[in-house]
């Protein structure tokens, strides 16, 4: 065993250099160099050896049911995947033993499958059974094949996926991610049945059980068990055909028995074919923060499937239910494909040249009639950096306004306000890695297992097989705080002050990290002045969370190896939000969670490109690369780049712009992407708003809410068909690749921005997104390195050094101020809005996992809607006794600012007085936000929109619940460890391959 | 007061408007694959004058019925029977070794040619003959080939009882 260092240049382009201990083997008698603690299979992948692992997953441990890699070490016979190599072992990849033993494994798999390729839809090139196969030249099997079930058996009930049993090889892939990448807990296999098969919850149709649709055991299925149904009968040249003629060919196949090298070579021809006509192309999801990317593969514009890759940066194999099959809505009918002008009470298709012309000249007129500040502008989380980039680069270059923003107003923007108070910088302090090797996570207001789902499922691998501990603080029993080891309830809005309270007690208990605060802080004496009065007796008062329970919480901080804060919408969304997260940032300071892997502050961003859109300049006060408006040497940088002089005061956020339009003072809007009229709060005053604009132009693909108030609509496209980049929450920016061409005379947002910027006398000449981001990157040192070449296919860049490196863990060198400290943040508590006494239920929102914010995409998902078809009001099961309703009835929900009609769902993840409204609603009866009032957040001006009471009028008692029955909210999970290959081995008369 | 709208003008165009439209697309495909086109129609007025276009418009009309007889022909017993055999006939021709079944054909036909020498001359064999021609070393050459031959199927066919 030898001592050495290793230079690593990681995807994302960093470089660590690390001392690492080593190991030699003997492979095939070649000598190679590992390090220790790998398998001898990861050993062989490491150096391409071409060996047969049928059942290998990377993501997962060892799930050992194939036997396909058995090797010969030092005369035995042991499995590759979960044998870990020693120094000095001579390991056999081919030997007889070793050999017949593979050959044997594979003749037990072949027994459960019939390769009938050539008109099977998995005959891809990348079908793992047949590559396999092939690559260990079986000519015949020596078992001959047996059906499991009667063909009218296998399960077609989801609405996303099959599958067939009879295809099956039993490997249990689909199990290990259900059970211990996705957590899920749904998949097991019946290992004591006569044939072993998977099965869902304890034997039900897929439909009924508790799947959540993720996707997962399909795209790991190594055959075609599991096929995506957009795949069946779409993939193949032959896969189409009716039963009828499918059927004898199959048959035929059968028949005729012949050698399986004959059928490889031609399915081959045929899986050349398909590739002429499947097109790949990888993209990033566009349904949340989390930043997943994978390939989607077309045929013309039908979406074959959504495949992810083992190379994917944060998401690997993982997707959620949106990401792998809620992409209906690039196709539909209802998308926007022409631009609209408003013409006596209707929108008239109108030409390009005639829609930008107007634009252009009612815009430029406004400016010049009413002044700098009379245009405001809002960007979109939901388009690419580069398209924002051009957005903020229009209100400052050509209408000489700061008056810009985006949609992270309505959201994060005062999580990033309390970090750039105490840490300096507005993103995650690391990556998702570092959340998943955390020894404690503290989930804070936010809801992963549903807005980040992805995200969600290192959290609960890492909780469920390596021991990390989880605290959710939440009004709502989601799944995260079902599955933590405290779950807290504070009352509505005093997060900040259990969160100080535990950081006091910390700090009295002497369990602070006083050598980091003294290296790393400053203001100590001053925050613990403030921190005076948040006893525990305080914080008991008025969170209501016990004493004990707060040391509890203290002591897992103070046990932990690294503790990560992860919070949402439940903090951001009060009128102390900025403050709570400041609160949450200075406990993790005062802990010495920064500066390390595993620990920091982590805000979820909701949106797939929210961080983005910040950080592309699309902020009032802030220039691309957060280089603030105010500073003079950033200012003069781009005045020079721009040719004007750039306004140094901050502009007007999205809501300061709603008061400007109410005064009269602006008279125009350009917004792209973003359905304000739903979103904001207090919809009904925005209704008012927006009815009072001379000009309003808005860009998108649906005629979304807030477009039926336009006088022009202009259609852009989703990021399907895009080229550009998104970066996630993380900081992660990675780049999508156009997938399908731009539907009907849609076009692409940056060149619709270009044209209107471009009438107005700009001359920019963009031909490619990519110049976009040369040019961005030029002007912003944290960008320097974000090169499309460096983001070329699966690669990615993590913005967060000065000189522009790619950064996956912040703040490594000293925090982002000058003296390279951090700062506490002095901030009290303010108490929540208070509303008058007949409002007496607490009204909280939040988004389901199957839906993507209101939900305009998702819902023209047909099987989405199959699982939540319609909008409900969850009601706790005391509150339902005490005003006699129950599933279904019809209640109204009335705050000072407006009123719902909706149906109620009786469950218990809401309890008491709490009432929770899911925010996929496009519907008047139903949204939100026709609810929320003008209550904000004092330093951000986000809506308090958690901060809502309302009263409840039971309108109709009887009447059909909500959700329907095969939603998985309705199922019980059955969690296994994994496969639990052992009661495969026990099963009576199974004979081991490997020696025992 | 702009009041929110959801009826949506679509410009429809007249059927005149839809075919000139067409005809435009048509036209541009046309003068921009020229070459391509002569070519083509000029392949497709051979095919015409032989008839097979004709022949192939009916075959494409009865695809379905067409392929439903021949799947239900290849998919009999004798044909799949057929195929089986051949496949396995050609599998073990392909696996011997073509010098010695050279060799061996060879010889069978040399031997086929004496015989059939004998045959003419109409000559009687008895057992002295037999027991002579043992010692020719010809005939005991051939002999012995017989007897291996034979010792080796057998044990092949042992090796298939066991599976």
């Amino acid at each position: 065993m030898a001592i050495d260092t290793i230079s690593l240049i990681g995807k994302d382009g960093s470089l660590n250099i690390l001392a690492r201990d080593t190991i030699s083997v003997m492979i095939n008698n070649e000598k190679y160099t590992a390090d220790k603690g790998k398998t001898i299979l990861q050993i062989i992948n490491e150096n391409n050896i071409e060996h047969p692992q049928i059942c290998y997953v990377p993501e997962v441990d060892p799930i050992q049911t194939c036997d396909t890699c058995i090797v010969e070490v030092d005369g035995k016979l042991v499995r590759s995947c979960s044998t870990v190599a020693e120094d000095g072992m001579y390991i056999d990849l081919s030997s007889s033993p070793a050999q017949a033993a593979q050959t044997e494994a594979m003749d037990r798999i072949l027994e459960n499958h019939l390769l009938y390729c050539t008109v099977c839809d998995n005959n891809n090139g990348n079908c793992k059974l047949h590559n396999t196969a092939e690559m260990m030249g079986i000519a015949h099997q020596k078992y001959p094949y047996r059906p499991k079930v009667t063909t009218d058996q296998v399960d077609m009930s989801h609405p996303f996926y099959r599958y067939d049993p009879n295809q099956c090889i039993g490997c249990g892939q689909c199990v290990e991610v259900c059970q211990s990448l996705q957590v899920n807990e749904t998949i097991s296999i019946d290992w004591e049945a006569e044939i072993p098969r998977v099965i869902w919850d304890d034997g039900v149709a897929i439909n009924d059980s508790s799947c959540v649709g993720c996707g997962q055991c399909v795209t790991i299925c190594p055959c075609n068990a599991l096929m995506e149904k957009s795949m069946l009968g779409e993939a193949g040249y032959m896969t189409g055909l009716d039963e009828e003629m499918l059927n004898p060919m199959i048959d035929l196949v059968k028949e005729v028995e012949p050698d399986y090298t004959t059928i490889f070579a031609v399915s081959e021809v045929e899986a050349a074919m398909r590739d002429t006509r499947t097109v790949k192309t990888k993209t990033v999801c566009t349904f949340c923060g989390v930043g997943c990317s994978f390939e989607v593969w077309t045929k013309d514009r039908k979406i074959l499937k959504v495949q992810p890759s083992h190379d994917a940066p944060v998401n690997a194999i993982s997707t959620c239910v949106k990401g792998k099959f809620g992409w209906d809505f690039v196709n539909s009918e209802e998308r926007i494909t022409t631009p609209l002008i408003r013409k006596d009470g209707a929108f008239v298709e109108a030409s390009w040249d005639e829609a930008l012309d107007l634009v252009a000249s009612k815009l430029g007129g406004i400016k010049e009639q009413y002044g700098k500040g009379s245009v405001g502008f809002i960007s979109s989380s939901k388009i690419t950096n580069e398209e924002n980039y051009v957005i903020q680069k229009m209100a400052r270059q050509i209408f000489e306004t700061n008056n810009v923003d985006n949609c992270s107003r309505y959201c994060q923007s005062p999580a990033t306000d309390g970090l750039f108070r105490t840490v300096g910088m507005g993103g995650d302090a690391g990556t998702i890695k570092d959340i998943a090797k955390a020894g404690l996570v503290i989930i804070v207001g936010a809801n992963p297992a549903e807005g980040h789902p992805v995200l969600a499922t290192r959290v609960k691998r890492a909780h469920k097989y390596h021991g990390q501990k989880l605290i959710v603080a939440d009004l709502r029993k989601n799944e995260m705080a079902e599955r933590s080891d405290i779950f807290i309830s504070p009352k509505q809005g005093t997060d900040q002050v259990w969160l100080m309270a535990v950081t006091k007690y910390m700090i009295d208990q002497g369990w602070h990290d006083q050598k980091f605060i003294e290296e790393n802080v400053h203001f100590f004496d001053d925050f613990n002045t403030v921190l005076e009065k948040y006893t525990l007796d305080y914080a008991e008062k008025h969170t209501g969370i016990k004493r004990d329970t707060l040391v509890e919480i203290a002591e897992m901080i103070r046990d932990a190896d690294g503790t990560c804060v992860l919070w949402g919408m439940g903090v951001t969304q009060n009128t102390g939000g900025s403050d709570t997260s400041a609160a949450i940032s200075n406990l993790l300071l005062a802990t010495g969670n920064y500066r390390r892997e595993g620990a920091g502050a982590y805000p979820l961003r909701g949106h797939n490109n929210v961080q983005g859109a910040c950080d592309q300049g699309t902020l009032p006060g802030w220039l691309p690369g957060y280089q603030h408006v105010t500073d003079d040497v950033a200012r003069a940088k781009y005045e020079k780049a721009y040719g004007v002089t750039i306004d140094s005061t901050p502009g007007l956020d999205n809501i300061q712009m709603l008061h400007s339009i109410d005064e009269g003072k602006m008279r125009a809007m350009y917004l792209v992407g973003e359905d304000m009229a739903l979103v904001d709060s207090n919809a009904n005053h925005v209704h008012d708003i927006l009815s009072k604009l001379d000009f309003f132009v808005v860009q998108d693909i649906f005629l979304s809410r807030t477009a039926q108030y336009a006088d022009v609509i202009l259609p852009g496209v989703p990021s399907l068909e895009k080229n550009g980049t998104f970066t996630n929450t993380e900081r992660r920016v990675q780049r999508l690749y156009q997938a399908l061409p731009e539907l009907g005379n849609a076009k692409q947002d940056w060149w619709i921005t270009q044209e209107i910027a471009n009438r107005l006398g700009a001359n920019w000449s963009y031909s490619h997104p990519s110049e976009i981001m040369a040019e961005m990157a030029s002007l912003s040192p944290l960008f320097a390195g974000a090169t499309y070449d460096n983001l070329e296919g699966w690669n990615s860049f993590l913005w967060g050094s000065h000189s522009g490196e790619s950064t996956p863990l912040l703040y490594v060198d000293g925090f982002n101020f000058p003296d390279k400290k951090a700062r506490f943040a002095l901030s009290d508590w303010s108490k929540p809005v208070e509303f008058p006494e007949e409002y007496d239920l607490h009204i909280n929102n939040g988004r389901m996992l199957e839906h993507f914010h209101e939900g305009n995409m998702t819902n023209k998902s047909k099987g989405i809607q199959s699982k939540v078809p319609e909008i409900f009001v969850e009601v706790s099961p005391q509150l339902a006794e005490e005003r006699g309703i129950q599933d279904g009835s019809l209640v109204r929900l009335v705050s000072p600012y407006g009123a719902v009609k909706l149906n109620a769902l009786v469950t218990d993840r809401v309890k008491a007085n709490e009432l929770f409204l899911p925010m996929n609603s496009v519907d008047k009866d139903s949204a939100i936000n026709f609810l929320t009032g003008p209550a904000m957040d004092a330093r951000t001006h986000t809506p308090a929109y958690k901060q809502t009471m309302v009263r409840m009028e039971v309108i109709r008692v009887d009447g059909e619940r909500p959700l329907p029955s095969i939603n998985h909210r309705n199922k019980k999970r059955n969690p296994q460890n994994g496969v639990e290959v052992e009661r495969k081995w026990n099963r009576p008369g199974y004979v081991h391959l490997t020696t025992h | 007061m702009a009041q929110p709208i959801k009826i949506i003008q679509k410009k429809e165009l007249t059927a005149e408007e839809l075919q000139q439209q067409k005809l435009e697309e048509l036209k541009s495909l046309l003068t921009d694959n020229k070459e391509a086109l002569d070519k083509m129609m000029g392949i497709a007025g051979e095919l015409n004058d032989l008839g097979v276009l004709e022949a192939a418009s009916a075959m494409l009309q009865a695809k379905d019925k067409i392929a439903k007889i021949a799947l239900g022909q290849v998919t009999r017993e004798p044909v799949t029977n057929l195929v089986n055999v051949l496949m396995g006939a050609t599998g073990a021709m392909m696996s011997a070794d073509p010098k010695a079944t050279e060799t061996v054909v060879k010889s069978s036909i040399a031997g086929l040619h004496e015989a059939n020498e004998h045959l003419k001359s109409n000559k009687k064999t008895g057992v002295r003959d037999f027991m002579k021609a043992m010692n020719d070393p010809d005939i005991n050459r051939a002999v012995g080939f017989g007897i291996h031959f034979l010792r080796g199927m057998g044990k092949a066919l042992k090796h298939e009882d066991n599976h």
